[in-house]
């Protein structure tokens, strides 16, 4: 089986409306988080990639299999959806039974439906009625359904929406440990602070377009027009804070309770002089980048383009 | 038969075990059950009424055989009245009808003057017939034998309301409901995908829905068919019932029914089911089908063959007779001259229905679901 999802050259219109347009993607196993506003095409590249839509121009591949073959695709893909119109008066052991044997399966379906209900902690609850679960339990009912056949890729479209704390924290552990296993985990949030705390590569969608992808540092490597945040901590705050103003290049220099936030637009000239102010003995207790976040990132590449 | 086809076998059995459920037991779905009650309920109320009327009648011809100390009115008491006689010599001759009705119309006379012509019809009843004696203005202007009905009769009532109301209403309307929904229903409740994203291929869940909705529709209206069938049995006397089903073929002629009832929630079914995948508003080929099975009897004989209602007509086992007189399109919905052999026909419903099956499938492998679209 080939590894790896490929899009290549994909275009997907409603008419004459833009779903996305010339994505070509190659994406690496870990954990992939799509980033866009409203309408950037997020979903629509996430059901080209389960086959629920397919692509007008370009070709998609899941592991060596076309998006156009259900039949093999999902027995590598495990895909939740945002919707969950679950079949009527099911109950949920019942609906993941149903579901195995959909897939043709005939043994041992009691204890893989087990297994997928204890992944997502709803094994106490398998005989109860669909209808009465909560937003966030029918949330990890759809993460149950896609993880029981133990799919290569997993595609999970806001996948901690409705969760509570104690759940996201569960879930977050779930996903980390699917893709530390060398799998394909694709997820999509607007929740720009779970994107940094999970992701491995980041793809950047506006306007039906893939504007950055890969690895976070990495995409805000790529950006040198944008000036660096780097975020000083050291008892002379004040002192370090005006001394970099005078530097060439440096455009802010705040001071908050976090230390000294300074904004610049040479970081080569920066990270030099604070070398020589260290060597000096000015006390410098540690050094963060500010910006080199999914947040960040998405404010230069997004909002700033709008 | 392989691994491949084995498995495909257990995904259609484990669809068809989800859909049958949901068809059976939807409450979107009770109006079906009525439409397919409905004819028992009339068959029920007719057996009901005329069960009442035949003891009426008995009891009337005991009391009147009573009245003329053991003479009961004989056919040959009917056969002496004459046109013309008076209200009186009738009620002299025959004592007093069982049941009258009164009626007029206008009308004129030879001179061209404007009159109101007033009618009496007398009910009477000897054990082997029923008489309706019609007086105009108060004399005897036609005498009626109605004879009692029998299974001749009530296969022919039968065999209207199947092929009036059954295959052209109930059957039709019940396959729209239950067919349509199959795809139609699912994409408007966003359930679809629970399909779509199993490792199924999505010909195998258009089999699983297409044979649990063919389930549905054949539990619902061949067991209507078939209680309307022993409900009028049930008012034949009993050897009248013997004679149908030994002499006049009665097993053959309901096991036709029933067959045919099946072939027509088949071949809606696989229209419904296709119409439900190719469109979002399914009044508009329900009623373009409609139309279009209404008209068949007066198409040229090539459009005929491109209907259900063509083939359907072919196969039933009881052909009704247009009275004397029926204007000649009239005539044409009741009798079709050019009806087909019986096993043509059914060839020609199989290949309907598996064209329309051939099109739903190749719509279905290409079906997007894009729930903001929808």
């Amino acid at each position: 089986m080939a590894a790896g999802i490929q899009f290549d050259d994909v275009s997907k219109f409603y008419g004459e409306v833009l779903g996305v347009n010339h994505v070509s993607l190659d994406i690496p196993s870990g954990i992939t988080s799509l980033v866009g506003p409203n309408g950037a095409g997020k979903s629509t590249l996430m059901n080209l990639l389960a086959g629920l839509i397919q692509p007008t121009r370009g070709r998609i591949q899941v592991m060596g299999v076309g998006s156009d073959d259900p039949e093999r695709l999902f027995r590598v893909v495990g895909y939740s959806p945002q919707y969950d119109s679950f079949p009527r008066g099911m109950r949920a052991g019942e609906l993941l039974r149903a579901h195995l044997r959909l897939a043709g399966e005939t043994e041992n379906i009691a204890p893989r439906v087990t297994a997928a209900l204890e992944q997502v902690g709803l094994a106490a609850v398998a005989g109860r009625k669909l209808a009465a679960f909560s937003k966030g339990m029918r949330q990890r009912m759809r993460l149950a359904l896609a993880l029981l056949h133990d799919p290569q890729v997993l595609i999970l479209d806001e996948p901690l929406n409705g969760l509570d704390p104690l759940a996201r924290a569960e879930s977050i552990a779930l996903f980390r440990a699917f893709a530390a296993q060398g799998r394909y985990l694709i997820l999509s949030s607007h929740i720009l602070h779970d994107v940094d705390a999970i992701s491995d590569q980041l793809i950047l969608l506006s306007n039906g377009c893939v504007v950055a992808e890969g690895a976070i540092q990495g995409v805000r490597a790529e950006l040198p027009d944008r000036p660096l945040q780097v975020r000083i901590r050291s008892p002379r705050a004040r002192e370090l804070a005006a001394t970099a103003f005078q530097l060439p290049g440096v455009m802010e220099a705040s001071l908050d309770a976090r230390g000294v936030l300074i904004t610049t637009r040479d970081p080569h000239a920066f990270y030099l002089a604070l070398n020589q102010w260290a060597a000096a003995g000015l006390p410098i207790e540690a050094v963060q980048p500010a910006d080199d976040n999914a947040q960040a990132i998405y404010g230069y590449l997004v909002e700033g383009a709008r | 038969m392989n691994d491949v086809w084995r498995s495909r076998l257990h995904q259609t059995a484990a669809v068809f075990r989800l859909e049958i459920g949901k068809t059976l037991f939807s409450r979107r779905g009770l109006w079906i059950y009525l439409l397919a009650a409905l004819p028992v309920v009339l068959f029920v109320m007719a057996g009901i009424f005329a069960g009442h009327r035949a003891s009426e009648r008995a009891s009337w011809i005991a009391s009147e055989t009573a009245a003329r100390q053991g003479q009961p009115l004989t056919a040959a008491d009917f056969s002496a009245l004459l046109t013309g006689m008076s209200e009186a010599e009738v009620r002299q001759r025959l004592g007093p009808p069982a049941d009258f009705n009164t009626f007029s119309f206008p009308s004129r006379t030879p001179q061209g003057r404007r009159i109101r012509v007033h009618g009496l019809n007398f009910y009477y009843a000897v054990p082997e017939a029923n008489y309706e004696i019609t007086l105009l203005d108060g004399k005897v202007d036609a005498v009626r034998n109605r004879a009692a009905p029998g299974f001749s009769e009530l296969v022919n009532v039968f065999a209207t309301v199947y092929q009036f109301f059954m295959l052209r209403l109930a059957i039709f309307f019940g396959c729209l409901g239950i067919f349509m929904n199959l795809f139609r229903g699912e994409l408007l409740d966003k359930s679809l995908h629970f399909y779509f994203l199993a490792p199924i291929r999505r010909e195998v869940v258009l089999a699983g829905k297409f044979l649990a909705g063919l389930a549905a529709a054949g539990l619902i209206f061949l067991t209507s068919v078939a209680v309307q069938i022993v409900v009028l049995g049930a008012q034949l006397p009993p050897p009248s019932r013997a004679q149908f089903l030994s002499v006049q073929n009665g097993w053959h002629q309901i096991a036709a029914y029933l067959a045919i009832t099946l072939l027509a929630c088949a071949a809606y079914g696989a229209f419904f089911c296709a119409a439900g995948l190719f469109t979002k508003n399914p009044i508009l080929p329900a009623a373009i089908l409609l139309v279009w099975e209404g008209i068949n009897p007066f198409l040229p004989a090539l459009l005929k063959k491109i209907s259900i209602i063509y083939y359907l007509n072919a196969l039933l086992p009881t052909r009704l007779n247009a009275a004397p007189g029926t204007p000649s399109l009239l005539s044409l919905l009741i009798s079709d001259p050019d009806a087909l052999a019986p096993l043509w026909a059914i060839l020609g419903l199989l290949c309907v229905a598996a064209v329309l099956l051939v099109l739903a499938a190749r719509r279905v492998r290409r079906l997007e679901l894009d729930y903001t679209a929808e």
